[in-house]
């Protein structure tokens, strides 16, 4: 038997298949992906979501009104140490014992525990726009074709990692991918890279807002500096890469040279609230000198320089090569093929769609074995595309949390591991089975082999088909599909 | 003593068809054993524990353990000490260093000769990023390899055999994911408290068979969370139940019954976690080698090591080491806790009153079987000529010097097998004496 292209094409560069879509007609399979990519640029499901200046406006009308309601309650008790907690950095895996049943809608959520104040706290925006974006992206899951878009835009906002339990940073985490990420899939790595380095979301995240030149004008004045974080951040993970060739020095340089990236507060002074502004009082004056290049600009020109070097580096492209390979054909990318999307990306200049069309048309891509474990965001959506399930946006975050990848909330700026191997703990593969299993009990219905025929095409095996058909259940023969290695892995 | 009803309720999970009658009286048996010292009541023999504590984001040393009586320190740190003394006066460990005032319980075991700490400390690498210093954390090796094994995988290979516990039960990683330091060719466990299991044996039973005629690798997973599935739907179906036994149900009732507390978050996620850990620990037939992560210690910003951030997190740290400390208490003579970190931050505030990625740093070491009450550090200084490259505390012990003796003399390893395999290329890095006691 021939290999199932099609089949591969939803598996491996999308969010799999549902009962239905290997019928369609084959055709021009590249074509049909990187039309998947154009469609997830500004897609309909995501038009009605709040913009960033926005959603500050809501963050901080939430803060004043916090502000009144404890100073309205003072004396009425002190912050429990939870909630102190809560407002801290993320220990590792938060959103703890929730439970699997109450994820996939099985029992009603808990209720409510906090301490009982006089003034009921305000409803807090950040967890509502998380939610909110999230049952977008589940619409726009079960809507997309393959869906490779929506994994190009999973891959990216990744790369790009914003993260953690910051308000100012979490409640814009879905905007940043709606921002600086999608509007650039067909544009060039350049200003997908720009855009993301100055939005907001990323400032707060890698703390450039305060960061100033020690020679600035407000840094002269107070004893304040610098930063480098950022700097840092976009040599190592997001440009070049830790093996780019670059020094302290030139760490420390890079971070000069963004000084003053910062953002717009509310009082509206340096222009809409919410939003990027260069503040020249905290940028640190003269010229800087970047893995072996001047840069004579003055202000946020010279920041940008650095950046659009870096966007043209040969080794960002071989980084981006090697992390797209890596991502989605095999943990150990084979050198030909990050050969070719290097090559790629360093002709075209860094053209997005060139670079993926070069990720689609390597020869691995359709014949590298399927060793890859799906993420957990990756097999939740391909579970409710596979069983057409139905499942409430709150119920998807606490399956994200109980599975170890809650959305925006990747553990550093490194993202999440692309390493398969990462994920195959073995606490982890049971909490899958729990989510199978209790999202097969939702839908039930029947015919299980067919279905998994219909998801899976030409790479269901004999095995799986037997041990699906042997089940005792309706239920348990879904969640045995969904939990078996062909689904598991793409 | 609440650890030893949990604990002998623990083991009756693995005897579910003992009677009510048996189980009190082996729980009673139980409890006078442990009332004996565990080390006479095993004639001489030792059994020993080992949990490493990740804290991942480069913690800054400096501002947990405090070099007081360095006279740059206070220069150097003066933008932190108002918020350090809004939190307390420092706990005076030595003429020299001070511990955090937010770390009172470590305090408490060092002053019972509990708790040593190692200062100036770091791992070969000198490089600054997060993610390649916490691979050579974890992996052992001197350099950045991008390998797929861990010093503490390669180090149960070596683990003299244990009567009741199979090797391939030895370790375990405490949370969803197996952090590389465990990775390796051995098999190890894992487990995180937040699960509730819910498959039948029979759809596990049908899945096992499908991976194994498929997939060796997702086979492995199934097996291992197997054999620790009963302990955890026993901790939860235990949970807030009183003395009385579990009483297994079916279906939905089952599942109610077994959501025993609300959501824990933050704080009570991690002191759940560290629960759940010593637990699984003090079992005879239990690991011996267990790994957790700790993550948020990357205070580039705001980093107020008294009120704050970093602070807050030192306090989380301590509640950690407080619970390990009672969780453990049966085997706590026998028991070694390092918390180690991938680097050190800039000894110098940066202008958003936080630190950068720096170098030299902190180790903490607890248990009873450590010879506490010391600081150890060959001190650099913290005058700027003294810095590593102008800004960050010198390392002036490696990492490998600190593990070494506890692999050895803690857990019986083969000096030979530790510089050929465990640490490669560290002959030229001697143990560090006198830390166990």
């Amino acid at each position: 038997m021939s290999i199932d292209a099609r089949a591969i094409a939803f598996r491996r560069f999308g969010l799999g298949a549902r009962p239905g879509d290997l019928d369609k007609p084959g055709g021009d399979l590249t074509g049909e992906l990187l039309a998947d990519a154009s469609a997830a640029m500004a897609p309909a499901a995501l038009a009605a979501l709040a913009d960033s200046p926005s959603l500050y406006a809501e963050l901080f009308g939430y803060q004043m009104d916090k502000k009144a309601a404890r100073l309205a309650n003072a004396g009425a008790g002190m912050e429990t140490m939870a909630q102190q907690m809560q407002a801290m950095p993320e220990t590792p895996r938060p959103g703890a014992a929730v439970d699997m049943a109450q994820a996939t809608g099985r029992l009603p959520p808990p209720g409510p525990h906090q301490p009982v104040t006089a003034v009921p706290p305000p409803p807090n925006p950040v967890q509502e726009s998380v939610v909110a974006e999230l049952g977008a992206r589940l619409t726009l899951a079960r809507q997309a074709g393959i869906g490779f878009g929506e994994r190009l835009a999973l891959f990216w906002a990744n790369h790009f990692t914003v993260a953690g339990t910051e308000g100012r940073v979490r409640i814009v985490a879905g905007a940043f991918e709606r921002e600086a990420i999608r509007p650039h899939l067909n544009g060039s790595f350049h200003d997908m890279l720009a855009a993301a380095e100055s939005h907001p979301a990323m400032i707060f995240y890698l703390n450039n807002e305060n960061s100033m030149g020690p020679n600035s004008q407000a840094g002269k004045r107070q004893s304040k500096g610098l930063n480098e974080n950022l700097a840092r951040e976009i040599l190592e993970l997001h440009t070049v890469g830790v093996d780019g060739g670059y020094t302290q020095a030139d760490v420390t340089s890079f971070a000069r040279a963004i000084t003053g990236w910062s953002f717009t507060g509310k009082n509206g002074r340096d222009g809409v609230p919410g939003t990027f502004t260069f503040r020249p009082n905290m940028h640190e004056p003269g010229p800087q000198h970047v893995l072996g290049r001047d840069y004579p600009q003055a202000g946020q020109d010279q920041g940008q320089a650095v950046l659009a070097d870096l966007a043209r580096n040969i080794k960002t492209a071989q980084h981006i090569a090697f992390k797209l390979v890596r991502h989605f054909i095999a943990d150990d990318p084979p050198p030909a093929a990050v050969a070719a999307v290097a090559v790629a990306f360093d002709r075209s200049n860094g053209s997005l769609p060139a670079i993926h069309e070069a990720l689609l048309r390597t020869e691995a891509a359709f014949t590298a074995p399927p060793l890859k474990l799906r993420p957990p965001v990756e097999f939740v959506l391909a579970s409710v595309r596979a069983l057409e399930a139905d499942l409430e946006p709150p119920r998807l975050h606490r399956a994200l949390i109980l599975l170890g990848q809650q959305p925006y909330m990747a553990p550093s700026p490194q993202g999440w591991s692309d390493d398969s191997k990462a994920w195959l703990a073995p606490d982890s593969i049971r909490t899958r089975l729990e989510f199978a299993n209790l999202l097969a009990q939702k839908v039930g219905g029947a015919h299980p082999v067919e279905r998994a025929k219909g998801v899976l095409g030409g790479l269901l095996t004999e095995e799986t088909a037997s041990t699906i058909e042997r089940a005792e259940t309706t239920e348990q023969a879904l969640a045995l599909f969904l939990m078996s290695p062909e689904f598991q892995r793409r | 003593m609440p650890q030893n009803l949990d604990f002998s309720r623990c083991r009756l999970a693995d005897c579910e068809n003992l009677s009510r009658r048996t189980f009190l009286g082996f729980s009673t048996a139980f409890a006078a054993s442990m009332l004996m010292p565990y080390r006479s009541s095993l004639a001489g023999m030792r059994d020993p524990r080992f949990l490493f504590v990740i804290l991942r984001g480069a913690l800054d040393g400096i501002s947990a353990v405090m070099p007081v009586g360095d006279p740059d320190f206070a220069k150097v740190r003066e933008g932190f000490m108002d918020d350090v003394r809004q939190a307390g006066a420092p706990l005076p460990l030595d003429s020299m260093f001070a511990l955090n005032p937010a770390m009172k319980t470590l305090a408490e075991l060092y002053a019972r000769k509990q708790a040593t700490l190692v200062h100036a400390v770091c791992t070969p690498y000198r490089d600054r990023s997060h993610f390649d210093g916490q691979e050579v954390l974890e992996s052992g090796l001197p350099n950045v390899t991008h390998g797929d094994s861990g010093w503490l995988n390669r180090a149960l290979a070596g683990l003299p055999v244990s009567a009741a516990t199979p090797k391939d039960r030895q370790g375990l990683a405490v949370g969803p994911t197996v952090p590389l330091v465990l990775r390796g060719d051995l098999p190890v466990m894992s487990w995180s408290p937040e699960h509730l299991r819910q498959s039948t044996p029979d759809t596990i039973a049908r899945l096992l068979s499908l991976y194994q005629a498929r997939d060796p690798a997702l086979a492995e997973a199934l097996q291992q969370a197997g054999t620790i599935a009963k302990e955890t739907q026993m901790n939860a179906a235990m949970a807030g139940n009183g003395s009385k036994p579990a009483v297994m149900m079916t279906g939905d009732m089952r599942m109610a019954s077994s959501v025993p507390t609300p959501p824990a978050r933050g704080l009570d996620a991690m002191l759940a976690v560290a629960d759940g850990a010593a637990r699984l620990l003090v079992r005879p037939d239990g690991p011996r080698i267990a790994a957790l992560s700790i993550d948020g210690w990357d205070t580039h910003a705001d980093e107020k090591p008294g009120t704050g951030r970093l602070g807050k997190l030192l306090g989380l740290l301590d509640q950690l080491f407080d619970h390990l400390h009672k969780g453990l208490e049966p085997v706590w003579n026998d028991t070694v806790i390092v918390a180690a970190t991938e680097f050190g931050r800039t000894v110098h505030i940066n202008g958003t009153a936080g630190t950068d990625h720096g170098t030299g740093t902190i180790a903490f070491l607890l248990g009873g079987a450590i010879k506490g009450g010391q600081v150890i550090a060959d001190w650099p200084g913290l005058a700027d000529k003294s810095l590593f490259d102008g800004r960050d505390l010198k390392p002036t012990t490696d990492l490998r010097a600190v593990l070494k003796p506890v692999l050895t003399d803690h857990l019986g390893l083969d000096p030979r097998l530790i510089n050929a395999r465990v640490f490669p290329d560290s002959v030229a890095v001697a143990g560090l004496r006198n830390l166990l006691g």
